[in-house]
């Protein structure tokens, strides 16, 4: 049985990971299988797209912080409450609010489910500006 | 309290709602941990004007002695106008 520990650990590795910009780590997290649901399409993600999009914002933008992490644990999985910082390559500081649901087989990600507000995007997105 | 007591409240706080505003609660996925829950489920209403939506709502509660003291409710405001039909559309 899987200590309750090991999942937060893996919460913890999963979200820094992100933070660091460590693309290798973050991988590591999702287990073959993994596919990410989110709120605003309501459609499930593959691996492969998610990491590619996760990995691209690690280029487009500065920094990433998440702030205000409130973890967590039930059987099989975890959720994490938080508010996303993010400081684009113009200087906007953006933020959101997210709660992520996962669930966890053999030490990774297997599902997730990202919920957060479209109707927060101005406060997120930098604005766009005409060409 | 047990996580299946948790759970059990959790039913109940949903059920109360249900037969007063004509909206319901279905797909309900519950997880309990030590200190509350956290729930997924899809609302579905109907309007007076006919018009059906849907909407994918989560919801992190926070119990103590066997009732809810603090919830947190993730929902796609902008989604929202579609589901009460505001835009001639559905979800």
């Amino acid at each position: 049985m899987r200590k309750d520990w090991q999942t937060l650990e893996l919460c913890d590795r999963f979200f820094d990971s992100i933070e660091r910009k460590d693309a290798e780590t973050l991988a590591s997290c999702y287990a073959p299988e993994a596919v990410i649901w989110h709120s605003h399409d309501c459609l499930y993600q593959s691996r492969a797209d998610n990491l590619a999009m996760l990995e691209r914002g690690m280029h487009t933008q500065e920094k990433v912080r998440y702030r205000d992490r409130r973890v967590r644990v039930f059987e099989g999985g975890f959720v994490q409450q938080h508010t996303i910082e993010v400081t684009w390559a113009n200087g906007f500081e953006g933020r959101m609010d997210v709660c992520f649901v996962a669930y966890v087989r053999d030490g990774m990600i297997s599902r997730a489910y990202e919920y957060f507000d479209t109707g927060q995007v101005a406060a997120f997105l930098p604005p766009v500006t005409a060409s | 309290m047990t996580e299946g007591e948790i759970r059990e409240l959790c039913e109940t706080f949903f059920d109360a709602y249900q037969d007063r505003r004509r909206r319901t609660y279905d797909d309900r996925i519950v997880d309990a941990f030590h200190d509350g829950f956290v729930i997924r489920y899809q609302l579905h209403g109907v309007q007076n004007t006919g018009h059906r939506g849907s909407l994918w709502i989560c919801i992190v509660g926070r119990v103590r002695d066997g009732r809810i003291t603090r919830i947190d409710e993730y929902m796609d405001s902008g989604r929202f106008a579609a589901w009460a039909g505001a835009e001639g559309g559905g979800t």
